[in-house]
């Protein structure tokens, strides 16, 4: 059985430890348009920062890929997909044949529609290449404009900041974050922010940039304000890198589509993590769920399966944990408290820690913790699974979660679900 | 694979594991020195009782066999090796962002510190040791370390 996994992120190194431990033999080669082993993208910030060094950003040693017979190419960019003679082509014109093909491409930042837009520099932050390009043009006291106030932008904005830019954040959101939180927790982050220098600037977007010098950027926002900036970041989002799917007989919507063994429309060919869409969890509707962890789960579901061992997904659900300024951030589930009957309680335990859960029919569906991480995976859990926790709210919502305060069902068989 | 297992009924909410994993797992594996470390900052042990009166019961990793909290790292740190089926957090490459923390279903991984740097720290089932300190310390063998036969 010849396997080919494009793409060597979560999704593909957890495809390709699930294919090996069911197929001992199975030829495996992994396509990577990345010049070197795999890393923690969201590591590129801590990189920025000068918190860690690029040789400890791989997420799995070469000893990995040797131990798993994986014949790893790196700096190999597949660019089109011929299903029916079952190949993929590659930039340099290469061709690689597979029996049975994964697709774990990703995502791609997204660019928004702003007049000038694509006649002057601006910067990504989405790979190490794109940091290492901010770290090399943008020097101190440089004015910096990150488009975007989400995840992403935010911790742009953080590192720009360790670098001594100074830093405006724009986001056409009435609060930071709004993605993933509500206002109230939001208030908290901006104010995180706004303490180490940042400006935000809500309500807002840009509505045209042009170049007016060398390093010199004008830009017009939506409210009619013009700045003068040095350096430009484009962190609105990230969409499905459907690149390689585009012309062929792959169905897909906003994300590729999946039945439940990760597997498209086309047999032998599966896909996982960000490039895909999926039922997510508490809303049964199919969407994006971009994180590390949903990848890894689909990943392991899709390799499973290539290698004849059936195993079904059963749902995505957002669960994201970041620091930003010394200021740590756990949303999971329906965070933003969007949508129609649900209750919202928060509780501050502690100074500077704040806890929003949101229930719904007696049961959890989403929650907001800011500095407030200790033991966060029980909330977790009962988002996920659905627990009643009527009976239990106000301790939720008072203590550090705690295993013996909750209804489970029992205990040890719990334990053994983990294990099984 | 061997696990620690506690029977809730046997346990007597004495917080002995928890003191017998925090000298098992400091620079200096001797009690005294270990809650009073010469950097000040007290390792945080990887084993913790929780109380509801009147039950209480120690918590502990399940290295479990697909693990959320290595599933979820963005940084590659915590890994379950595939010989012993022990998940292990490297605290050369944790970088702290505690996503670990905010999957692990039953709240098993701790904030802690490793050569003064803020570290996800979790049970290793003592690595080296025959039995895991918490299950050698507990007086009413209320833990356990055996193979159950799970995965």
């Amino acid at each position: 059985m010849k396997y080919l996994v494009i793409g060597c992120s979560s999704a593909g190194i957890h495809a390709m430890e699930a294919i090996r431990q069911k197929d001992a033999t199975g030829e495996i080669t992994c396509l990577t348009k990345e010049q070197d082993l795999p890393y923690g993208r969201p590591l590129i910030s801590y990189w920025l920062e000068g918190k860690i060094r690029e040789e400890k950003m791989s997420l799995r040693p070469q000893e990995f890929f040797d131990r798993l017979g994986i014949r790893l190419c790196t700096g190999v960019e597949a660019v089109r997909l011929d299903l029916a003679n079952r190949s993929v082509l590659t930039a340099t014109g290469q061709s690689f044949t597979y029996d049975r093909l994964f697709l774990g491409c990703g995502g791609k930042p997204i660019v928004p529609p702003i007049e000038g837009l694509k006649a002057v520099p601006h910067f990504f932050f989405h790979t190490l290449a794109d940091v290492k390009k901010i770290k090399l043009l943008v020097t101190p006291e440089d004015k910096v404009l990150i488009i975007g106030g989400g995840l992403i932008g935010l911790k742009a904005a953080e590192s720009l900041t360790s670098l001594n830019a100074r830093v405006t954040v724009v986001d056409l959101a009435p609060h930071l974050l709004s993605s993933i939180m509500g206002a109230g927790a939001a208030y908290m982050v901006q104010e995180a922010i706004c303490a180490q220098g940042v400006e935000v600037k809500l309500n807002n977007s840009v509505a045209a940039v042009r170049m007016i010098g060398p390093r010199e950027l004008a830009v017009t926002l939506k409210d009619g304000v013009q700045l003068m900036v040095n350096h430009l970041v484009v962190a609105v989002g990230v969409a499905p890198n459907l690149d390689l799917v585009q012309g062929t007989a792959l169905s897909h919507r906003r994300g590729l589509l999946v039945d439940q063994h990760m597997q498209t429309n086309i047999s032998g060919v599966y896909a996982g993590g960000d490039m895909v869409e999926f039922r997510e969890m508490l809303s049964g509707q199919q969407k994006v769920v971009g994180i590390v962890l949903n990848a890894a789960m689909q990943g392991r579901v899709a390799g499973y399966n290539m290698a004849g061992f059936p195993l079904a997904f059963d749902g995505s659900m957002v669960c994201n944990s970041l620091n930003l300024f010394a200021t740590n951030i756990v949303t999971m589930g329906e965070s933003t408290a969007a949508g129609e009957n649900k209750e919202i309680l928060v509780s501050r335990p502690a100074p500077g820690v704040y806890r929003e859960l949101v229930f719904r029919d007696g049961r959890l569906c989403g929650a907001t913790l800011i500095n407030d991480a200790e033991r966060a995976g029980i909330l977790r859990h009962l988002i996920y699974k659905q627990v009643e926790v009527d009976e239990v709210k106000e301790g939720l919502l008072a203590k550090t979660p705690q295993l013996l305060e909750i209804p489970f069902a029992r205990w040890d068989e719990y334990y053994r679900d983990l294990t099984a | 694979m061997k696990r620690v297992y506690c029977n809730e009924k046997y346990c007597v909410n004495c917080h002995l594991c928890e003191i017998y994993c925090l000298a098992a797992h400091s620079p200096a594996p001797d009690l005294i020195k270990a809650f009073s470390p010469s950097d000040g900052i007290r390792p945080v042990a990887r084993i913790q009782v929780e109380e509801s009166r009147p039950r209480s019961m120690a918590v502990s990793c399940r290295h479990c066999l697909h693990p959320l909290c290595a599933d979820s790292c963005i940084s590659g740190a915590l890994t379950k090796d595939p010989n012993t089926g022990i998940v292990l957090s490297d605290p050369e490459k944790c970088v702290a962002c505690w996503s670990c923390l905010s999957v692990c279903s039953i709240g098993a991984i701790r904030k802690g510190f490793v050569a003064g740097r803020p570290v996800s720290v979790k049970c290793d089932l003592c690595q080296g040791r025959e039995i895991p300190a918490c299950v050698e310390a507990c007086p009413n063998q209320a833990l356990t370390y055996e193979d159950r036969g799970e995965n």
